[in-house]
């Protein structure tokens, strides 16, 4: 379990290990955002071309990305068989009740797969060559203008640096109590739905009250060593934007150019 | 000069309770080391948490270095005083090792450059230097207390409460953080408030204070302490080996004239013994 969550993150020591995280998540949205300005081959194989080419200067394993897909698998072949049986327009090849294969059909489930594909290799991209803690850190700073609207930016990401960091201890404490519960007869997975789901009972319960204890030993130590919530912070770790970062910018507005040229 | 006083100190969690503490008074001065040693439920944690302002007194009061604890006060005497708590897990504010260190300077506006000059050296003092970007996950217990003791050192307090910090730790992991205080003690003058219910560590104190359903029942050096056996009792504590040693000793009819601390002055003794027999 362990593994799935936090695991994802594959260390390494190429250019995009080493942008700053603010630029890797403002380029995946961007990215995200402009596929759909893709509308024929040659715009999509530019797009193509750019999510292979990124993968390959990251340097991370193939296999990590289909990893990254699976989730999704039955997600892109419903969307895919919707658009293909569908859409009509240009030639129909074959026609049953409201279901039809057409040339338009066949066009947009294969340009549909396509962006789908890119989402998710971008996105997986930007997790896999990103340390959780760094893009924490890049959520925060992207966050930080919204301080003028009087939300409290710091707090969150206080928040979210815990939650992260309770990841794994949580893990190894279910793990702990489902053997617990194992040496006293539970049995976790046999039966049909109802008894799995009535087996987790002694897991959860434990677990919430251990979290809540947790929870007050921590507020405890934090309080005591000075934390109060409202007085403004220093902080350890300063984000540091990099020449790659003013490159990449540089690359999505040519990008964005070519794109814009490319499409009909 | 006084580090810590406590005057007539008593405590209750809500009005229809029971006093957890009663009358407790007693003074530290700076330099020292303190032992308060009870049994579970004796109140030694209630006590810790009045001393920070973690709790408000009942009745009676705190004074920290010459400042008392009151509502605008809690958070000079917070600067004051580093914690480090029982359970290592619990406490471990940061994702990695430096950031959890960094996290009360962070509090206190420690500026960038000094702040992770402060960190580096608090980390090498506690021997962690080289697991400054691990992950809490990845260490063991004692790793994670000495962290937390890291993150107390960088702060820089003119007094250290341990309060209970040893109790999940191996012995290896325990002798490694009371070493590494004891250090800190005669380097840097810190006083040093321990509350244990192990009398091995009790026994590296100046002072122990026995406290037993929430008063204060006996103060002294451990050998006074140690020397009286139903009092330790009655307090429900073990004596540590080598009082132990000489307590059973006298039962079977060696009668040796003190209570020892250390295995060398046991020793000496019954070489001394052995001579004029």
């Amino acid at each position: 379990m362990d593994k799935l969550i936090l695991g994802r993150f594959v260390p390494g020591d190429t250019w995009i290990h080493h942008m700053d995280p603010r630029s890797k998540i403002l380029i995946s949205f961007y990215f995200i955002a402009i596929i759909f300005l893709a509308n024929n081959v040659a715009s999509y194989a530019l797009m193509i071309a750019f999510t292979l080419g990124v993968i390959f200067l990251s340097g991370v394993d193939q296999k990590f990305f289909f990893r990254g897909v699976r989730p999704l698998f039955f997600l892109i072949l419903i969307t895919v068989l919707f658009q293909l049986f569908l859409t009509r327009g240009g030639h129909v090849y074959w026609q049953f009740g409201p279901f039809a294969l057409s040339q338009y059909g066949i066009i947009s489930s294969i340009y549909v797969f396509l962006r789908f594909m890119m989402i998710i290799l971008m996105s997986t991209l930007l997790t896999l060559t990103t340390a959780p803690l760094m893009i924490a850190d890049g959520i925060e700073a992207l966050l930080n203008p919204l301080k003028k609207l009087h939300l409290p930016i710091d707090q969150l990401a206080l928040m979210i640096s815990l939650a992260l960091r309770f990841v794994p201890t949580l893990m190894d404490e279910t793990m702990a109590i489902m053997n617990a519960q194992r040496a006293r007869g539970v049995d976790f997975g046999d039966g049909g739905l109802m008894k799995r789901v009535k087996a987790m009972v002694p897991v959860l319960i434990p677990l919430f009250v251990n979290t809540f204890s947790r929870a007050g030993d921590l507020a405890i130590a934090m309080e005591s060593r000075g934390y109060n919530g409202e007085t403004e912070r220093t902080r350890y770790r300063v984000l540091q934007w990099h020449a790659v970062d003013t490159i990449a910018i540089i690359v999505m507005v040519v990008l964005t150019a070519a794109l814009i040229f490319a499409r009909n | 000069m006084k580090s810590i006083e406590v005057k007539h100190l008593s405590y209750r969690y809500s009005a229809d309770t029971e006093l957890v503490l009663q009358d407790v008074s007693f003074n530290v001065a700076a330099g020292q080391w303190i032992a308060i040693v009870g049994h579970n439920g004796s109140g030694k944690s209630t006590l810790t948490k009045n001393l920070n302002g973690l709790l408000a007194p009942t009745s009676g009061e705190v004074v920290i270095n010459g400042t008392t604890l009151t509502e605008d006060s809690v958070w000079d005497i917070r600067k004051q005083i580093g914690i480090v708590f029982q359970n290592p897990d619990n406490q471990f504010v940061g994702a990695t090792v430096e950031d959890d260190v960094a996290f009360g300077l962070e509090n206190r506006q420690i500026p960038h450059d000094e702040m992770h000059r402060r960190v580096k050296k608090a980390l090498s003092d506690v021997g962690m230097a080289d697991f400054a970007t691990r992950e809490p996950a990845h260490l063991s217990g004692g790793q994670k207390q000495r962290v937390a003791l890291a993150g107390i050192i960088a702060m820089q307090p003119a007094i250290i409460i341990l309060d209970e910090a040893t109790s999940m730790l191996d012995p290896k992991g325990r002798s490694d953080v009371l070493g590494i205080v004891q250090a800190l003690q005669t380097r840097l003058h810190v006083t040093v408030l321990s509350v244990t219910h192990d009398l091995e560590e009790a026994a590296l104190a100046d002072q122990i204070l026995v406290l037993d359903g929430g008063r204060l029942q006996a103060t002294g050096t451990p050998k006074e302490i140690f020397s009286q056996v139903d009092l330790i009792q009655r307090a429900g504590l073990t004596l540590p080996f080598v009082p132990q040693l000489t307590e059973d000793l006298k039962t079977s009819g060696i009668t040796l004239p003190e209570t020892y601390l250390s295995e060398e002055e046991l020793i000496s003794a019954l070489w001394q013994l052995h001579s004029k027999m």
